[in-house]
């Protein structure tokens, strides 16, 4: 038999684009494609509109069946192909898109579900979710992607040893290495971001809204269509690159109220930049020689005070509207002349971080771009049940490509819940299968908050490793969480709208975690860790056999064959 | 001091009778309790009431000046007391959060209420949830008394002629959103919509359920609300979901709704949004031809419409926490479930996570939307027990005599002669 595989994210576009939209369909093909080579032939394609129907004629040609397997969205998938094809679902709503947006037939699922007449999805909940919609039009087999049997060997609940240091390539942010001022909070040390968007010697922010990619506004409220209003008495912006040698600061700003006229500050790099806005928004020049690189840029102190007559009471200091950055080329010798505004890369580029893990480790794998991990309220239960312990730590595992990603909500939901004696570290650890699974070896429980789960490879991995988890038992979860490997945190369904529709309606349900039940489950699982050693050896041989028996080779590969028999 | 002798200056910054301008912003609803207030007070002696803080010394300084000690009632958040004047000065505040400011932010002392209050005699609040957060803070015995605003003898005959189901007629002027006759299921430019402000008649029959909020008040869940009654009644043309809006920027709230319902269409029960003043008259109909009054915020200071709504005999859906919890019970709502998640208090620019608010359960709400359907249409029994459960629970909440004899008898705990020790405040708070 012979399988083509196609997946939007291919290979080179993950280790460049990781955490962005549908990436996690590449972890889903890779983790069948070890099986499936077991069963068949396997090539990958990158256009299966083009390449599948002639390898698909070619093997029929040769008296063998071929199969287009499509790790998507129905609506990336290929229709009225000569090849036959499966689209691999994994879906996290209670619906699934009936409605043909943008005039394309195929954004109506239903009609590429029922032109396959089957698909498979990843849990019996997106089953649920196809069959309401297309009843018998599609037949539907739930099958997990498949975990290899070596990892649940290699890792008995008795075996973990938290303490071992853990080497890794990325970068990391540890709460420990954190300045709590009285009205934010920032990394002690120069962030190390690179960005290859911003090498040039002529760079603008923009910080209108929908623009937040370039630098991370600590201390605004919510951009808006001209600019960001500032909140605090000092806000601060941490730039995607670091600055160095002399620069030419554009500032476009605005002052507020009483700030107009007022003497304030830039500062950068230590020296202290006057400024005096007006009340329209415009351009201030400034010239900087920078000399250790820095992302960090303050600006302040602002009279934060609403205006006793004004409507709106907000604690707006100065709006900004933009920043450019333009290298100055001159006095200096030809050859740093050359150089980039940013620091040499390879200083950034081979990061090596160091990870000492003690106490109870809580840990959880995501994409902090995925709306739907819900992980501010990981971070808050966390510290809220455990802040004054020294001997917990959460570890927040984030993949995505750029740390302004995360570094925003992070230092903003430190700076809201203030100093606390726990430990929070976010490690961006770029694909390092070695990293993975020391991390899994030091981690005593996982934990997840998640508003919906097409199946969370990640808390699989570390349940048949082992670990016991903190989950909310619904959509995938449904089908390997129970009360015996897990604690379980409640939750109830709320409506939202399906990621793809463009007219944002209201038309689909996820879910509402219940914060204090997060909260009681942090408690309950550092007690059962340090005091219950029993129960928590239970948990985590229960959490190993429940997801073993789940998504094993040896259950899946049998569910795999009966699918495409009964297609053929 | 007995009753009819009192001398009582009453502040607010907002002025009732100008309030449109301003409604919705952030301490308006401050107004309106004071105006539910007046009668009482007025029923107690002689009542001046200012809205700036200019006059009130001059008036304090008459009322000496005749021999009397004259009580200034401050409708205003601890932090925006005046803090200029030397009369003896009980605030009046609502509070929906378990733990009151106990730290100052922006170099401005008076934002930790905490130190401010203790330079009170003593204070004046709408739920006893609140006077637990306060005491929280303050001990145990600081002397704080939870007075709800007296509104329930104003609606309380109302209930003579209870839900019915009936077709009853409202005439109001102002805008009027209808989801029968906005065309949600057509391709329609609702950019030229124009929220037009008119004379208006709306006809409201069978199972209605009505809901009155702020919708830029993000405490509201407005928008839940209004999702749990679609996903509820999706199919169902005898549901009716009233919004009356409160909100000084017609056009802004409206199309902030309008937004909304364009998301939950398509479907067949009616939603229909008001936006302008209700006279008397009309907002006894709307009473009237309500079956249940809806809320499902994530806290109540005490929650006005739901209490007046209830005074008149209508049961609610609700959840009980906060001031809510002083009179949302099983007999008389469908109860919504909600938990605690961690927040920062409203005025705090820093946002620090200091205190608790209620986070819904969606579904809880659908379920209750149901139930009460159930309940209205089925068993009207059973319907006519929780109207008249909400009545009464209602009287010995906020009815004028339960509430003028608490407030009476706080007053007389409260020591005018305490003044001179609590009006020496800091020299550092601003005005």
């Amino acid at each position: 038999m012979r399988f083509l595989l196609f997946c939007p994210i291919t290979r080179v576009a993950l280790q460049n684009r990781l955490g962005s939209a549908e990436y996690s369909y590449r972890f889903v093909l890779e983790g069948f494609r070890p099986l499936l080579e077991k069963i068949g032939e396997v090539i990958e394609v990158e256009n299966p509109e083009h390449e599948a129907d002639k390898l698909h004629d070619e093997a029929k040609a040769a008296g063998r069946t071929c199969r287009l397997i499509c790790f998507c969205p129905p609506n990336l998938a290929p229709v009225d192909l000569r090849c036959p094809t499966t689209v691999v679902l994994a879906w996290e709503f209670d619906t699934i898109p009936t409605e043909p947006w943008d005039d394309n037939p195929k954004n109506d699922w239903r009609t590429v579900l029922s032109s396959h007449g089957q698909a498979i999805t990843l849990s019996s909940h997106s089953r649920r979710a196809v069959e309401d919609a297309l009843g018998d039009k599609c037949r539907v087999s739930v099958i997990p992607v498949p975990l290899h049997k070596s990892q649940a060997r290699e890792f008995e609940p008795t075996n973990r040893a938290p303490g071992d240091e853990i080497v890794f390539r990325g970068h990391m942010i540890d709460s420990q290495d954190l300045l709590h001022s009285h009205d934010l909070c920032l990394p002690v040390d120069t962030l190390p971001i690179r960005s290859d968007k911003l090498s040039a010697d002529d760079v603008v922010f923009s910080f209108s809204e929908g623009s937040e990619e370039g630098a991370c506004l600590l201390g605004f409220y919510d951009p808006e269509a001209w600019g960001v209003w500032s909140r605090v008495e000092n806000p601060a912006i941490i730039l995607a690159c670091p600055l160095w040698g002399t620069v030419e600061l554009h500032l476009n700003a605005v002052a507020y109220g009483r700030n107009v006229g007022r003497e304030i500050f830039l500062l950068i790099d230590g020296k202290r930049f006057p400024l005096s806005l007006t009340e329209t928004p415009t351009i201030y020049k400034i010239t900087v020689s920078i000399k250790s690189p820095t992302n960090l840029l303050r600006i302040g102190p602002l009279d934060i005070e609403p205006l006793p007559e004004a409507i709106d009471n907000r604690s707006m200091g100065i709006g900004l509207v933009s920043l450019r950055i333009k290298r100055i080329k001159s006095l200096l010798p030809r050859l740093l002349q050359r150089l980039p505004l940013i620091p040499p890369k390879q200083k950034l580029d081979e990061p090596r971080g160091r990870l000492h893990l003690s106490g109870v480790v809580f840990t959880s794998v995501f994409n902090p771009r995925d709306g739907r991990k819900n992980w501010d309220d990981i971070v808050s239960a966390f510290c809220y049940a455990l802040g004054d312990r020294t001997d917990a730590t959460l570890v927040l595992k984030v993949t995505h490509f750029s740390p302004i990603a995360y570094c925003k909500k992070f230092f903003e939901l430190m700076a809201a819940i203030g100093p606390v004696r726990a430990r929070i570290v976010v490690v961006n650890a770029f694909l390092d299968s070695g990293f993975y699974r020391q991390l899994i070896k030091a981690t005593n429980w996982y934990v997840n908050a998640s508003r919906g789960e097409g199946l969370c490879l990640p808390l699989m991995e570390f349940m048949t490793a082992g670990v016991p988890a903190i989950a909310p038992k619904h959509t995938a979860m449904e089908d390997y969480i129970d009360e015996a490997s897990a604690l379980i945190v409640r939750s109830n369904r709320t409506p939202t709208r399906w990621p793809n529709d463009p007219i944002k309606r209201n038309g689909t349900r996820w879910h509402d975690i219940d914060w204090k039940s997060l909260v009681d489950c942090f408690t309950e699982a550092h007690a059962i860790a340090t005091r219950d050693t029993k129960r928590y050896v239970e948990m985590g041989s229960a959490a190993a056999s429940k997801v073993a028996s789940y998504a094993s080779e040896e259950r899946i590969q049998p569910l795999l064959q009966k699918h495409f028999q009964e297609a053929d | 001091m007995l009753n009819g002798q009192r001398e009582i200056i009453a502040y607010c910054r907002h002025n009732p009778d100008t309030i449109e301008a301003t409604l919705g912003d952030p301490d308006y609803s401050y107004a309106f309790v004071l105006a539910k207030y007046l009668p009482l007070l007025n029923s107690m002696g002689t009542t001046q009431v200012f809205f700036n803080t200019h006059d009130i010394d001059a008036a304090c300084r008459r009322i000496r000046a005749a021999g009397r000690e004259p009580l200034l009632l401050s409708f205003t958040p601890p932090h925006r007391l005046p803090v200029k004047s030397y009369c003896f000065t009980i605030p009046v505040f609502a509070w929906e959060f378990d733990t009151i400011p106990d730290e100052s932010w922006n170099g401005d002392e008076r934002q930790n209420w905490s130190a401010v209050l203790a330079h009170y005699p003593g204070c004046i609040t709408h739920s006893r949830f609140a006077v637990t957060a306060v005491r929280r803070s303050l001990g145990a015995t600081y002397p704080i008394c939870s007075l709800p605003a007296p509104v329930w003898d104003a609606f309380a005959n109302l209930s003579l002629t209870t839900w019915t189901g009936k077709p009853i007629t409202l005439h109001f002027t102002g805008t009027l959103l209808d989801s029968r006759r906005l065309g949600l299921d057509r391709e329609v430019d609702y950019d030229t919509i124009a929220f037009e402000f008119r004379d208006q008649t709306l006809t409201l029959s069978d199972f209605v359920l009505t809901m009155i909020a702020n919708p830029s008040d993000g405490r509201k869940n407005w928008r839940e609300q209004l999702q749990a009654f679609v996903w509820t009644f999706r199919n169902d043309v005898h549901c009716t979901l009233v919004f009356k809006l409160i909100h000084h920027d017609r056009e802004r709230v409206c199309n902030e709704v309008l937004l909304e319902l364009r998301r939950l269409a398509p479907f067949r029960c009616r939603i229909v949004v008001i936006h302008g003043y209700l006279e008397k008259q009309t907002f006894e109909d709307l009473v009237r031809a309500t079956t249940f009054v809806v809320n499902a915020s994530r806290g109540e200071g005490q929650c006005l419409p739901l209490m007046e709504f209830m005074s008149a005999s209508t049961p609610a859906i609700a959840p009980s926490h906060t001031a809510m919890a002083d009179y949302i019970t099983p007999d008389n709502a469908f109860l919504v479930r909600t938990s605690p998640e961690w927040t920062y208090w409203p005025q705090d620019p820093r946002r620090r996570l200091r205190c608790l608010a209620e986070r819904l359960d969606w579904d809880s709400l659908c379920d209750a939307f149901s139930a009460a359907a159930q309940t209205a249409r089925k068993f009207p029994d059973r319907y006519a027990t929780m109207a008249s459960a909400a009545r009464k629970t209602l009287w010995w909440h906020c009815s004028q005599a339960v509430v003028g004899t608490a407030l009476n008898q706080f007053l007389d705990e409260v020591n005018p002669l305490d003044l001179p020790a609590k009006a020496n405040r800091p020299s550092n708070w601003r005005e």
